[in-house]
């Protein structure tokens, strides 16, 4: 191909070429940030450590590795990602039995090891001279500049002494580093490219469909970006990227700008008025009073409690631990609340008669939904955040300072979380007929989510065949996993795991069995499923 | 449900028009829908430009389901409804209808302004518009003094009037109202007349539903009669009682020396369907249908067979007599 077949491929793009400029140049970084990776640190940590070779000559065994890792000697850079979570990896007294050789670890267990972690780095074990525990997570991408060694020890099989040659990779804490403080300026450009291009071609836009189809594409593409970083600053651009593009996508077509605009703002008229009333009523008062009460007291105890005379009695060891905590007694009352004031919405309106004339009102039923849900939201929304606030900020004179984005998320996420409860109670009030329905229904809902749940985990850890009965059952990774997955089926669960998650660097990490992303997703998909749902069981209503 | 564009029907004046919509309400029982009960069952319904038209039918005619249909409160199974010739739906149409149902509720803690700011805002009216624009119709509705009360203190009768305020802020085109009268006091009825009347003056095309004939009758350019969710008959209010009238017109005598034998000569008179005699005092009342026969020819017969006639009432056929025949011929 010419430079003028070139030249003419490249203005038949008209509109589009910004936006296939910047995925050349995404290609071209991505290109680069492979190579970077290829030349300074052995990428296939898993495929080298599958090379070794176990000779045995009597009693004498040696472990040898065959391949040699590159680039590197006897000091190699190691790429790759933490497959267990290093608190479930650390040597103590009583997890390991010494004396015996491990065929996994590549060792002979000995007294030596207590307080050191052995990570899983893709498959291959590389020992660490000190506890990570807490430090870095399971799925985190890290790098480890690891040291060859040869030792000799002895252990015992089948009665017999033995003795172990062995060659393995040892580090030090120190010299384990998250690959997004290299990937982060890899990804952070390629973002700004996909931006500009995005943007430049918003600028030149002709054909609307196309244009759509290609914003889902860049929305995919910042969701993978930002899955796949480990720097929050990035993470959270790529997220933002990715939203806005697929608002784009939705916000595009010219014929629905007014019919959306319309809906949305009455939509935020039934909201005003929902919440105008919600706020001046008698029951919202006396639960305001209430959760209240209950938030800024935990918020006080919890602070407390961090205090190093008191940290045994409520088992709180640092302040994101304790702020994980509120988030819980937040949720299990402020979603009472939540449910409360959205018991009746529709049934009242129906028994009033109020619902007929709203709805020959030029609106969609799904309008009416969201409107009440917002007003619903407010009502209990607004006040809960000042308790929420008011909580905090007593734990924070009592105890220490848990990570920005941990408060940020208790605070916006407990938001989240009580439109969830609302919109729920709302699916509920839709299908009853009565307001005694309506009352049982959320009643229910709220003893299920926040008083029955934990009884759940127990029951279903047993039937899968783990041991409740043990102590420190709860410490174990198969009962944490279980846990984790059924916790995102509960939006109160979810909450809480969002703010561990956020008291984390990343939203990468994995939350015991569950992985950052899923607990995102939980977060988003929770609302508007229930939102989906009410939207569908109210415009069913219109069938009779 | 089908759903096109009709200009045909804008051109020919027809402002609202149902066509063979239909409509059921599913049983269900556990969420399973096990049978349906049809409400409407392929209703047609042209209600012309200006009219004040009448929609009748008996109880469980599908007068309610068929409002609530046009207003959209239900979602009709099939047919179309069309509104000048372009289907209903949230988005357009139904911004230029206004509805009154038969039990207004209104939220008791607002005044009647701020109900009206309520209200008014789905339509875009700007929040000066809607105080100017309601102020103009609660003293025309007699509620002018009671704009700043809350409505939890109203009677019906200022209820229905705030409701029908809100029906017409935001300048509908049609006006649906569902039994508007029931409920008021006569005072209140015959004010709701005149400012219907008004209205309609005014170029509002009006569809009332009504179980009060008279009201139809009086108030009513057009009507249509339903039952069982068909249309049985759908005409001017004059030209449906003419139709009767034709049919044959009732009158009531009063007569003296009636002998049993001339009922059976009554009878055998050609253009007479039914006759019934009873003992009115020392007088005997006979109730005649004629078929043909005019009252004249009737009283002359009686007076040749050699009765005494009092009195010779002939009724005006009503809109009621109309509902009863067209209702009986589907029975």
């Amino acid at each position: 191909m010419n430079r003028e077949e070139l030249q003419a491929r490249w203005e038949a793009l008209g509109p589009w070429q910004p936006l296939a400029a910047a995925l050349l140049a995404i290609l071209l970084l991505a290109i680069l940030h492979y190579g970077y990776w290829f030349m300074t640190a052995e990428t296939d940590p898993g495929g080298y450590w599958a090379s070794r070779e176990i000779e045995r000559d009597g009693d004498v065994w040696i472990l040898y590795l065959d391949d040699e890792p590159g680039p590197g000697g006897s000091e190699v850079v190691f790429r790759g990602t933490l497959v267990t979570s290093p608190r479930f990896s650390v040597y103590e007294n009583g997890t390991i039995k010494t004396g015996i050789f491990s065929p996994v670890d590549g060792l002979v267990y000995t007294e030596d090891l207590y307080g050191k972690t052995m990570l899983n780095l893709s498959g291959m074990p590389i020992l660490i001279h000190g506890n990570v525990s807490g430090q870095f997570f399971a799925n985190e991408i890290v790098t480890i500049r690891a040291t060859k060694v040869n030792d000799t020890t002895n252990f015992t099989l089948n009665g017999e002494n033995m003795t172990l040659i062995r060659q393995g990779w040892e580090a030090q804490p120190e010299d384990i580093a998250l690959v997004s403080q290299v990937d982060r300026w890899f990804f952070g450009s390629e973002l700004l490219a996909l931006i500009a291009g995005v943007w430049l071609t918003v600028k030149r836009r002709s054909w609307i469909g196309l244009l759509q189809a290609s914003y889902g594409i860049c929305g995919m593409l910042a969701l993978i970006n930002a899955l796949l970083t480990q720097n929050v600053l990035v993470e959270y651009l790529a997220y933002l990227t990715a939203l806005a593009a697929f608002g784009m996508v939705v916000w595009l077509p010219d014929q629905l700008r007014p019919v959306i605009r319309r809906e949305w703002e009455a939509a935020l008229h039934i909201a005003r008025f929902e919440a105008h009333r919600g706020l001046r009523s008698p029951r919202t008062i006396v639960l305001v009073l209430f959760f209240t009460l209950f938030i800024v007291g935990m918020g006080w105890l919890l602070g407390d409690l961090q205090k190093g005379e008191n940290a045994l009695l409520g088992g709180v060891q640092n302040p994101n631990d304790a702020l994980g905590q509120l988030a819980w007694f937040t949720f299990f009352v402020t979603a009472l609340a939540a449910v409360a004031v959205s018991l009746d919405s529709f049934v009242a309106e129906r028994d009033s008669g109020t619902l007929p004339l709203l709805l020959a009102q030029p609106l969609r039923r799904e309008t009416v939904v969201l409107g009440k849900a917002l007003g619903l939201w407010l009502s209990i929304g607004l006040p809960a955040l000042a308790a929420q606030l008011l909580g905090l900020a007593l734990m924070l004179r009592e105890g220490g300072q848990p990570a920005g984005a941990a408060i940020a998320g208790y605070l916006l996420l407990g938001q989240l979380m009580i439109l969830t409860f609302v919109l729920l109670q709302l699916c509920l009030a839709i299908v009853a007929r009565t307001g005694a329905e309506a009352a049982v229904y959320g009643l229910l809902v709220w003893l299920l989510v926040a008083l029955v749940w934990p009884l759940l985990f127990l029951a279903a850890a047993y039937a899968l065949g783990i041991d409740v009965t043990m102590a420190g059952y709860e410490q174990d990774p198969a009962y944490q996993s279980v846990v984790s997955h059924m916790g995102l089926l509960n939006p109160g669960y979810v909450y809480q795991m969002g703010v561990g998650l956020l008291a984390h660097r990343t939203f990468a990490v994995d939350f015991e069995g569950v992985s950052g992303w899923q607990v995102a997703s939980a977060l988003l998909l929770w609302p508007l499923a229930c939102l989906a749902l009410a939207a569908w069981l109210f415009r069913r209503e219109e069938r009779g | 449900m089908l759903r096109f564009y009709n200009r045909e029907a804008a051109c020919n004046g027809v402002l609202l028009e149902l066509e063979d919509v239909q409509k059921g309400y599913p049983v269900r029982r556990w969420g399973r829908e096990v049978s349906r009960v049809e409400a409407l069952r392929g209703l047609d319904l042209s209600v012309p430009e200006g009219a004040m038209f009448g929609f009748l039918g008996p109880n469980g005619a599908g007068k309610t389901t068929a409002i609530s249909c046009i207003v959209g409160i239900l979602r009709a199974d099939a047919g179309a409804i069309r509104l000048d010739g372009e289907p209903l739906d949230a988005s357009s149409g139904r911004a230029e209808i206004g509805y009154l149902p038969e039990q207004v509720g209104l939220h008791g803690h607002l005044t009647a302004e701020e109900t009206l700011q309520f209200y008014g805002a789905f339509h875009g009216l700007a929040r000066d518009d809607i105080d100017a624009r309601g102020g103009e119709l609660l003293g025309q509705l007699g509620l002018a003094g009671e704009t700043t009360r809350a409505v939890r203190g109203f009677s019906l009768g200022m209820r229905k009037r705030l409701a029908l305020a809100i029906a017409l802020l935001h300048r509908p085109r049609l006006l649906v109202l569902d039994e508007p009268t029931s409920g008021l006091d006569p005072r209140g009825v015959a004010a709701l007349r005149k400012l219907l009347r008004q209205f309609n003056s005014e170029g509002l095309t009006i569809l009332l539903s009504s179980h009060v004939l008279a009201e139809v009758q009086q108030l009513c350019s057009e009507a249509a009669i339903i039952h069982r969710g068909r249309l049985v008959r759908q005409a001017p209010v004059e030209e449906l009682r003419s139709a009767v009238a034709n049919a044959g017109q009732l009158v009531t005598l009063k007569l003296g020396d009636f002998a049993p034998e001339m009922l059976e000569k009554l009878e055998a008179l050609d253009g007479v369907a039914e006759v019934s005699a009873a003992p009115d005092g020392r007088h005997t009342r006979l109730e005649v249908q004629l078929a043909g026969l005019t009252t004249a020819e009737l009283t002359s017969a009686l007076v040749d067979a050699g009765a005494l006639v009092f009195s010779v009432e002939p009724h005006e056929p009503t809109l009621e007599d109309v509902f009863l025949a067209s209702t009986e011929e589907e029975e």
